[in-house]
């Protein structure tokens, strides 16, 4: 799609917008109603109370016990998620700040979020609603019905679950993601990452797309900065790909704490190592956020340093985020060295694949472009 | 890894625990040591058996599954051994000296320091040196705990809280204690403060992760560990010195409070005038412990006092020349190279670096930094791009070259003021070298509020990149009376945007009672205001026409751009969260305003939130432990209680009166503090003879003055001149500084007894502290000036009542 093409699909969403803002904005609630309370997905009784099986993190909760996640709760001796049909954000972006490079380039995408998070990373972006549980937030009413007729009115052509954490509001994002498919829109799951095997071959039957974050390849670190483990972050990338998910990778570099070179090649060697070769990695530029307030952003020279690593250790397509201005978010052609894709900002201001092949040679970019 | 840090602090605090324990004789001597011998004992016997079975495991080569534990025990209690034998090395040190020099065992009777304590002692001096040292370790500490936790009021108001705590405690444990070897007591004092420095360095290295801005509990913890050493000994020293002068010489506890309080004032002033550019935090506090050291040995005649003082001034000399600032700033931030620190009259500036990309910090914020187009130029762009043919600019704050660059994009602009506060910042974002020929730029140096109020000029664009609203201080520029007077000086048609907050996905509830805020304080004096979400969530008002198509403004104007353009930004997503920004705005919200700065409340209730769970329970305990002497204590000290929460109370109402109307608010704070001190010190050295029954009536007088200044207070903030107002309330805080020293006074010399000094002394703490945190984080954000003057005078009846009533029945009893 070119950026004519972008603006036009802007301006029909704009037609929308102006004509039904107030589906959207009109009269949040504060309370959880009893419809937003969902029988959840993945629990197990256990000697101690009942367990989450959909993360890592393994809840064992009793009676009025409050999720780790902060959605999920046992009512009656079940566990409910209080996260369903309830988002507190909600908006259009474009596909490329997801980051999303290699799938439907171009387009906007209806961006959806409940309040919870199974990590509480330093930097969180979103820790507003990442850190806080859905009664404590403004929410819309917006069952997975809504999601789909509201992403159709905005004319987008793919629903996101991201900002917090859609792992944890899991049986929404099932449920929308289904009908989502029945309708002709794409899934794309921005996420963490932090999931349990079985939840995540089961959502992998609806999601087109993916984009993980792989906050470091240092487990220590990982402990320290997201609380979470390295390990089940690797196997979800790998389960992915098996599951043929449209993967790309962000890692956002963080000064002192993710931005040493060694780590970062030692990163892109298992990502190359285990065939991820051409799924696109997103290096992206820290900025002072949250709990980590007396840091510098990443200087630019490390970014490409790390852009540099990854390409010298095979991966194919490597970006830099975060960064305006920057060249590193060019797309190239991984066998004749062309450029297939060139952008600014997040429009493409040349386009030289056709039917996903590069127009040069006709080999395949690894990617969904239509 | 192993633990050398962790155990070193954790055996030095100990020891300094069960060292200062003995001294106060809270245990023996021999208690101390022979603890200390049984954890050398205990380390060695770890060790060495470890060591042993090492050595075994070596030799016959055992399989044992566990080697690397017994490893690390064997390793972690020798280094525990280590530090206990360097404590124990303290305590020895006179033997093994003497077995070096030849000197034997034979001179065993203790060494009083050559002088005799009747040759030694002056009261009035150490009472003056120890208000000196307290107050200039009091004002650097405040800074280097506030750059650790962001500066917010409730912060400051729990950290002044902290520090009064444990004076408060250390002046307890005094009425208690039999010691009256001042000598070596305030020989310790400074060392005190730099163990203290020492801690607080430690603790905020090892406690927090690097680039970590710590919450409220660990900034509390840190604080509250950190400041035990000096804070403790200055409260006992205090009172032990207050209660001997009083035995042995004419002086009556009102006159040592009264010189204590002088010698902070003189710290105060001293402090002060050198910080602007002159001498770095921890210069001063250097130059503060030997100026001590240089008046002890003078006044207390030491066998080589000459000499010592010499040496003593030869350092003061040296920390002159060698600045320390650098080298302890880098420890403190430690994530970057601090290159430079420089601290201004208005805040620390530290240069840095990292991987080659230099940035600017303020107070441990970053403020500045390389490549960092996006910000800088959504801070210009959508302002300027609503103006058609702007000409006068004005920029307050944020980064002069940067910013001045993207304005001179513009061909009609004629004349760019850039204003800023600090002169230190003006210098590190600007390269002298650059000469600005196509508009004429122009530097100022002001408070924006003041500037504004002065100015004569008409400006079509101005653009306020100041720090957000998170206290009192930098709340004044987001409130009607700040845009009513910024709307004075724009010309027909202006443009004013401000940054007003984050801009995440979703703002919070605290976000978005501070945004409504703002927003109506806007709505009542511009006629458009558009919100748009960028980096941060920008405010653009004016009486003109407002767009939000910024991506075809960019375009028709040909400005060139990296990132404000149609590439990046679509027209769609920004009204789109523009509408959406309006539609949570809580219309019903009141407007900022200087005497209700509501806006602070919110941000500070945002930035608590980051400090999880416990954040509320936790300050909640420590205003209950702040109640304490009023609701236990007798009489006496629940009125001292109340006259000073009144005190520090009206201090800081008087503070934010000055700041509202003279705009000046760090030196003329300076002023208003020794103004306080000053009126302190003529009621607790006065000797004018009053009633009984007046002394009691205090809280009725200071009640009635409180309602006055609540009727005052709305006049004083309608006067535009700046001398008016400042004079007004220097006023104000005068009377209640008098009437509370004369309390002490009388109250204290009634009965000489050093559990009577302390005991009121840790009232008038205690109720000083609870004044600050709930005044400054609580009252005058929600209710405003006037109605907290009213609340302070309800406490003070209630005060009065309280004690009229527990007399009462105390008198039927009888
Ligand atoms: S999804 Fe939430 S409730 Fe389930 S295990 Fe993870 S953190 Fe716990
Ligand atoms: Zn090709």
């Amino acid at each position: 799609m070119k950026k004519r093409e972008f603006v036009k699909n802007c301006l029909m969403g704009a037609g929308v917008i102006t004509a039904c803002p107030a589906l959207l904005h009109g009269s949040p609630s504060r309370h959880v109603k009893e419809r937003n309370y969902r029988l959840a997905l993945f629990q197990e009784e256990s000697a101690k109370g009942i367990m989450c099986r959909i993360c890592p993190n393994e809840c064992v909760l009793k009676e009025g016990e409050l999720s780790e996640c902060r959605n999920r709760i046992v009512r009656n001796g079940k566990l409910y998620t209080m996260a369903y049909g309830n988002p507190c954000a909600i908006n259009l972006d474009p596909v490329e700040k997801k980051p999303l490079y290699h799938f439907m380039p171009s387009t906007i995408t209806f961006s959806i979020a409940t309040a919870g998070c199974n990590l509480a990373c330093l930097n969180c972006q979103n820790w507003t609603i990442s850190q806080t549980s859905p009664d404590k937030t403004r929410n819309s009413d917006l069952m997975p019905g809504s999601v789909i007729s509201n992403a159709h009115n905005y004319q987008c052509k793919s629903i996101s679950y991201t900002y917090s954490e859609p792992i944890t509001f899991y049986e929404y994002v099932f449920d929308s993601a289904t009908l989502a498919r029945q309708s002709g829109l794409r899934n794309i799951l921005v996420s963490n990452g932090y999931i349990n095997t079985e939840p995540l071959l089961k959502l992998s039957s609806v999601i087109d797309a993916a984009n993980i974050d792989l906050k470091s390849f240092n487990d220590k670190t990982y402990i320290k900065l997201t609380g979470g483990k390295l390990e089940p972050v690797l196997e979800t990338l790998k389960i992915l790909k098996e599951e043929q998910v449209w993967l790309e990778i962000t890692n956002l570099v963080v000064p002192e704490w993710t931005d040493k070179m060694d780590e970062i090649r030692e990163m892109c060697k298992w990502l190359y190592s285990n065939g991820f070769s051409d799924t696109p990695l997103h290096f992206s530029r820290f900025t002072p956020m949250y709990k980590l307030e007396q840091l510098p952003p990443t200087p630019v020279s490390i970014l490409n340093r790390a852009w540099e690593i990854a390409r010298e250790e095979g991966i194919n397509h490597v970006y830099i985020g975060n960064v305006p201005g920057t060249h590193a978010c060019d797309t190239f052609c991984d066998k004749c060295g062309e450029k297939v894709v060139e952008r600014r900002g997040y429009t493409i201001t040349a386009n030289n694949i056709e039917n996903g092949r590069c127009k040069f040679c006709n080999s395949v970019i690894s990617g969904v472009w239509e | 890894m192993y633990h050398v840090i962790l155990i070193g602090i954790v055996f030095l605090i100990l020891y300094f625990l069960t060292l200062t324990a003995s001294k106060f004789r809270i245990i023996t001597v021999r208690g101390h040591r022979a603890f200390w011998n049984t954890i050398l004992l205990i380390t060695f016997l770890t060790a060495a058996s470890a060591g042993i079975f090492l050595a075994l495991q070596s030799n016959y080569k055992w399989e044992i599954q566990s080697v690397e534990k017994i490893l690390s025990w064997h390793v972690e209690a020798g280094i525990a051994m280590s530090f206990t034998a360097f404590l124990h090395l303290t305590w020895n040190l006179g033997y093994y000296i003497r077995i070096i020099t030849g000197g034997g065992e034979k001179n065993s009777v203790p060494v009083n320091y050559g002088v005799s304590k009747e040759l030694f002692f002056n009261y009035r001096i150490m009472l003056l040196i120890l208000g000196f040292i307290s107050g200039a370790v009091q004002v650097i500490f405040l800074r280097e705990i506030l750059n650790l936790s962001g500066g917010y009021e409730i912060a400051t108001g729990a950290v002044f809280a902290f520090w009064i705590i444990i004076s408060a405690f250390g002046a307890r444990m005094a009425g208690k204690s039999k010691n009256t070897n001042l000598v070596s007591l305030t020989a310790v004092l400074p060392l005190g403060s730099i163990i203290s420095l020492v801690i607080f360095i430690v603790l905020s290295k090892v406690m927090i992760e690097e680039g970590l801005t710590p919450g409220i509990i660990y900034t509390l913890i840190i604080t509250g560990l950190s400041l035990i050493p000096f804070c403790f000994l200055s409260g006992f020293l205090f009172v032990r010195l207050s209660f001997c002068a009083s035995r042995e010489t004419q002086l009556l506890p009102g006159d040592s409070f009264a010189l204590e309080t002088t010698g902070s004032m003189i710290a105060g002033i001293i402090v002060t005038i050198v910080t602007g550019n002159i001498l770095g935090n921890f210069q001063i506090l250097a130059a503060a412990i030997i100026l001590y050291y240089i008046v002890y040995l003078i006044a207390g005649r030491f066998r080589y006092y000459r000499i010592l003082t010499g040496i003593a001034a030869l350092c003061l000399v040296a920390v002159i020349i060698f600045k320390p600032d650098t080298f302890v700033r880098n420890i403190l931030l430690g994530s970057v190279k601090v290159t430079r620190s420089i601290d201004s009259k208005y805040g620390n500036v530290a240069i840095s670096e990292y991987e080659g990309s230099g940035s600017v910090f303020y107070n441990h914020r970053l403020i500045d930094y390389e490549q960092d187009e996006k910000q800088t130029e959504e801070n210009i762009h959508y302002a300027m791009l609503q103006s058609e043919a702007p000409e006068e600019i004005l920029i307050i704050s944020g980064g002069a070259d940067k910013h001045i660059g993207e304005v001179l994009k513009y061909p009609s602009v004629k004349s760019i003021s850039y204003l800023e506060r600090d002169p230190v910042l003006i210098a590190c974002t600007r390269d002298t070298s650059i000469n600005y020929t196509s508009a004429e730029v122009v530097f100022e140096n002001d408070d924006a509020f003041s500037y504004i109020r002065g100015s004569s000029k008409k400006y079509d664009v101005i653009i306020s990149l100041l720090a957000e609203p998170e206290n009192i201080v930098t709340n004044r520029f987001y409130t009607r009376e700040y845009f009513q007077a910024i709307k004075r000086i724009m010309s027909k048609g202006g443009i004013f945007m401000l940054k007003a907050g984050g801009s995440g996905t979703y703002l919070s509830d605290e976000e978005t009672g501070s945004l409504s805020a703002i927003y109506n304080s806007l709505v009542g004096v511009f006629s458009n205001i558009l919100p748009i979400k960028g980096e941060s969530l920008y405010l653009i008002s004016s009486d003109s026409m407002l767009n939000a198509n910024i991506p075809d403004l960019v375009a028709d104007r040909g400005i060139e751009t990296t990132y404000v353009n149609s590439y990046y930004l679509s027209r769609q997503i920004i009204k789109f969260n523009s509408d959406q920004v309006v539609s949570i705005i809580d219309s019903l919200m009141p407007g900022n305003m200087l005497d209700k700065p509501r806006a602070v409340f919110y941000r500070q209730k945002h930035q608590l939130k980051k400090a999880g769970r416990y954040r509320i329970p936790f300050i909640a305990a420590i205003c209950v432990l702040l109640l304490i002497p009023f609701l236990t204590g007798n009489n006496s000290s629940r009125t001292m209680y109340s006259a000073a929460l009144n005190l520090a109370g009206t201090e800081l109402l008087a503070l934010i009166l000055i700041q509202s109307t003279a705009g000046n608010f760090y030196q003329l704070a300076g002023l208003l503090i020794a103004v306080v001190m000053a009126g302190l010190a003529i009621g607790s050295a006065s000797e004018i003879k009053i009633s009984p029954w007046l002394i009691e009536m205090i809280p009725v007088m200071l009640g009635f003055l409180a309602i006055i200044f609540a009727l005052v207070s709305p006049l004083i903030l309608e006067i535009q001149s700046g001398t008016i107002p400042v004079i007004l309330s220097l006023l104000i805080v005068i009377i209640p500084a008098v009437l509370a020293g004369s309390y002490y006074r009388r109250k204290t010399g009634e009965e000489l007894s050093s559990k009577i000094i302390s005991g009121i002394y840790f009232a008038d703490m205690c109720g000083a502290a609870l004044g600050f945190m709930i005044i400054a984080g609580i009252l005058v954000p929600l209710f405003g000036i006037k109605s907290t003057f009213f609340i302070l005078a309800f406490f003070n009846f209630a005060s009065y009542i309280t004690n009229r009533v527990i007399s009462g029945i105390g008198n039927l009893v009888q």
